[in-house]
């Protein structure tokens, strides 16, 4: 009586273990690509690729000038050795939205962790999820080039006090508006150029979206609060979502310089849906009027004008 | 003065003013840098109306082909635009044009390529050509601003 029931018993096994690895690996692959659309959103590539210097991709070395010295991106591949291949969950976590090292140390406020402090756990974590799908690279890290005073880790703590606010997004009444402040706030980071900051080097929450004449690489960065005549006033969501698409102005500007990265690597591949959330987000935040000026001089490379 | 005298005098006047555009000329940095920004203006203001019309905004489609020709033919040769020393004064353009000039020039040489195959399309009239063309000009615009254009 047992006989014939065998082969449907056997396949009954097979099936059985075949059950729990179907949805976990669809769930993997779901994650990844999840992971791969959040990393583009947060801008992760522009500052961990060397892009002057035909780096790998997400290996690190990128010189980021500031103020306050140079800093060498780390690698942030799966790489074992040279990357981020040994790390757990938990210090993945801690890295991103606390901006503590595994081994203790803190990292620099050019790494934006006061912006992804506010990133869900799950959108961490497919990240995590996606650069460790992704081939490691080996590529030892290079030491910031930094003054004496800030090798040294208390004026770091003592900013990070001052600066970090573990605060989640506050609440908007209106879903749309929420995913705009989660990708602007969250991932894209919009504020670490857009926004002012004081002498301790903390954003200036109060001039939002302000723009800066001593942005990254000291750049003059754009007002983007919706002020007619300094800020994009006049620009309606559209145009705004026309720019993230193309990287085109309504005056018919084209992007340059870290936006165009920015609009390349991140913005031009949003759903529309999100574009039209980040742009609703940007101009529903309050007209701040500063008027910034470009540095119009600039001396002869080879000295033979002033 | 004579009626004659005065004839000569508004010869000379007007061969001097002329003598300018058929005699070389050894333009002053300042000069390049005020005649360079000049095109770009324009071709940004072309570049901004095309955008308007593709993007159905207004109904102007009669002078797509007008806008695409005139940038196709403002970068026909954008390196002549960016003679050494013209790298000073008030210009956002890096020195990096300078520095790296074979990709600067590769760069150019890809957004003169763009501008012409958007023109064939907008005077063609072709619809599904005209949107992917404009992008594809729009990039190369980003791609060379991306590296050798000072942010505002």
């Amino acid at each position: 009586m047992g006989r014939p029931r065998r082969p449907f018993r056997r396949c009954l096994w097979m099936w059985l273990a075949l059950i729990p690895l179907a949805p976990s690996a669809m769930a993997d692959a779901e994650q990844v690509a999840r992971g791969r659309y959040l990393l583009q959103a947060a801008g992760c590539a522009g500052c961990h690729t060397d892009r002057d210097n035909d780096g790998e991709p997400l290996a690190g070395g990128r010189a980021i000038v500031t103020p306050f010295g140079t800093f060498f991106s780390p690698n942030i591949t799966a790489d074992a050795e040279t990357g981020i291949g040994r790390w757990t969950d938990a210090q993945f976590l801690r890295a991103l939205k606390a901006g503590i090292a595994p081994e203790g140390a803190l990292y620099s406020p050019a790494f934006p962790y006061t912006s992804y402090v506010r990133m869900t756990r799950e959108d961490a974590l497919a990240i995590k999820a996606y650069l460790f799908s992704l081939p490691p690279v080996a590529q030892q890290n290079r030491a910031h080039e930094l003054p004496w005073y800030l090798r040294w880790s208390p004026p770091l703590w003592l900013w990070r006090t001052l600066n970090f606010d573990a605060g989640p997004l506050p609440r908007a009444g209106d879903p749309q508006l929420q995913r705009g402040a989660y990708l602007a706030e969250a991932l894209a980071h919009c504020g670490e150029c857009h926004t002012p900051r004081g002498a301790m080097g903390g954003i200036l929450d109060h001039r939002q979206y302000a723009g800066t004449q001593s942005g990254p690489e000291g750049k003059t960065i754009p007002n983007i609060t919706p002020d007619r005549e300094t800020g994009i006033g006049r620009w309606s969501r559209d145009d705004l979502v026309f720019y993230f698409q193309l990287g085109l102005t309504p005056g018919g500007d084209s992007a340059g310089g870290l936006m165009a990265e920015v609009i390349d690597d991140g913005l031009s591949r949003l759903t529309p849906e999100d574009q039209h959330a980040l742009a609703a987000y940007v101009l529903s935040r309050p007209a701040v009027a500063n008027r910034l000026q470009r540095e119009k001089k600039k001396g002869s490379r080879r000295g033979e004008f002033d | 003065m004579s009626r004659s005298n005065m004839k000569s005098v508004c010869l000379g006047a007007l061969i001097g003013v002329l003598g300018i555009a058929v005699t070389a000329v050894a333009a002053t940095p300042e000069d390049t840098i005020k005649y360079r920004q000049a095109v770009m203006k324009s071709v940004g203001g072309h570049t901004g109306a095309i955008a308007q019309i593709v993007r159905g905004k207004v109904d102007h489609k009669e002078d797509l082909a007008y806008h695409a020709e005139s940038i196709s033919r403002s970068l026909d040769n954008v390196p002549k635009l960016f003679p050494d020393g013209s790298d000073f004064g008030e210009t956002r353009a890096l020195a990096s044009i300078w520095e790296k000039s074979d990709d600067f020039k590769q760069k150019a040489s890809d957004a003169k390529d763009a501008a012409a195959a958007f023109a064939a399309a907008a005077g063609s009239g072709n619809e599904s050509e005209i949107g992917p063309k404009f992008k594809t000009l729009v990039d190369a615009c980003k791609a060379c601003h991306k590296d050798y254009r000072e942010e505002e």
